[in-house]
């Protein structure tokens, strides 16, 4: 089988999430392991492109242990706890249930694998979108305004490594910068909406890859598994433009 | 699938994913899967912010570290009327684990929770500390 650079982003994405699992392995005992296993069920069946039973094997192992774990992990943790698996799981959710879906009606292994990407491609603009809509809500035009979110990186430069300390006081002092960071990800997470249309995935992956790096750098929350998700997914084979 | 368009054919799936997922979160919120991603959404300008604080002895410690606590008031883990905290998930967390895990008796470590309110002030950063609740802990 030929090595695609896409496999290996949405592989190394599965991993981290798999990472994350352990820490619930830690916390909730045995039920970390099964969402384990169910992972790397997953993980093995969609390296091989849905051709084999494995896959929808794969598909039982993750959704019901993972939705039983979110809901137990609800009462232990907050939601920030745990929203950097969301994205991963939701996706792999959305690639497995679109391609039964499709295979289902008939279709090629090839296509079965297809739907699934497109599925779990509306997944992810939606996410971005939601995460839009949310601040837009839940702030309003506040959310532009130098103090909320320069003191969202104040209190997060306390306690951070020196550099980023630094770093992060430096853009906290500086109130332009501030409402440039919130006004551009607001615009990063509403254009996410466009992960819909095909021709839109590559260039926005960029963005999102912007989005993150700063995020992490800023707020100190690294989502390194959505943003493999997010380029293994736009660099998908069949996500040229036109192709199907 | 439809031999229409393949093109736009590929593009009804990322649709209807996006369609249900979008709709599902708005309408049902946090439960996974969903969930409506409003993590620190909700913000305000204000001159200034807050760090929640665990202290064993006076020393910054991990609440997970200690087994069993006496003394302690998870509700006063909040940030009180007037102070703005976005690290709340670190409140829940902690008041979440204190409240499942009582002692009987007083234990050998000193606990305070409470707030480390901090401002800017000429580029600098001004730390306010603010201990909202007390009691001990059993490693």
């Amino acid at each position: 089988m030929a090595l695609n650079p896409s496999r290996l982003f949405l592989g190394l994405g599965l991993w981290v999430t798999l990472g994350g699992s352990l820490n619930t392995l830690r916390l909730m005992g045995g039920l970390g392991l099964w969402m384990g296993a169910g992972l790397l069920s997953f993980g093995i069946g969609f390296w091989r492109w849905y051709k084999n039973p494995l896959d929808y094997l794969g598909i039982f192992l993750l959704v019901l242990p993972i939705s039983v774990w979110a809901w137990l992990d609800a009462f232990y943790t907050h939601q920030g706890e745990h929203h950097g698996k969301i994205l991963p799981m939701t996706v792999m959710m959305a690639m497995g249930l679109g391609g039964w879906l499709a295979r289902w009606q008939g279709a090629s292994p090839q296509l079965q694998a297809q739907v699934g990407q497109e599925a779990a491609c509306g997944v992810v603009a939606a996410t971005y979108g939601l995460a839009a809509l949310a601040k837009l809500w839940g702030s309003g035009a506040q959310w532009f305004a130098p103090d909320s979110l320069g003191m969202l990186i104040l209190e997060r430069s306390v306690g951070a490594p020196a550099g980023l300390a630094e770093l992060r006081l430096m853009v906290a002092s500086h109130p332009a910068l501030c409402s440039f960071f919130a006004f551009g990800s607001i615009f990063i997470e509403t254009a996410g909406i466009l992960f819909v249309w095909a021709p839109a995935r590559r260039p926005l992956a960029f963005l999102v890859l912007a989005l993150h790096t700063g995020i992490a750098l800023l707020m100190g929350y690294v989502y390194l598994e959505w943003i493999c998700v997010v380029i293994g997914l736009a660099y998908s084979p069949g996500q040229r433009r036109g192709s199907g | 699938m439809p031999a229409l368009n393949p093109f736009m054919a590929m593009q009804r799936p990322a649709l209807i994913g996006f369609v249900v997922y979008f709709f599902g979160s708005l309408l049902i919120g946090e439960c996974f899967p969903f969930s409506r991603f409003s993590m620190y959404a909700n913000i305000s300008p204000h001159a200034q912010g807050a760090i929640p604080i665990f202290l064993a002895n006076g020393v910054a410690a991990e609440v997970r570290d200690f087994n069993a606590f006496y003394g302690l008031d998870p509700i006063k883990f909040r940030a009180p009327q007037g102070v703005a905290c976005s690290l709340g998930y670190l409140v829940e967390e902690r008041s979440a684990w204190v409240a499942q895990h009582p002692a009987s008796a007083a234990g050998p470590v000193q606990i305070s929770v409470g707030f480390d309110q901090i401002s800017l002030v000429e580029g600098e950063i001004k730390h306010d500390i603010l201990i909202t609740t007390t009691g001990s802990a059993w490693p």
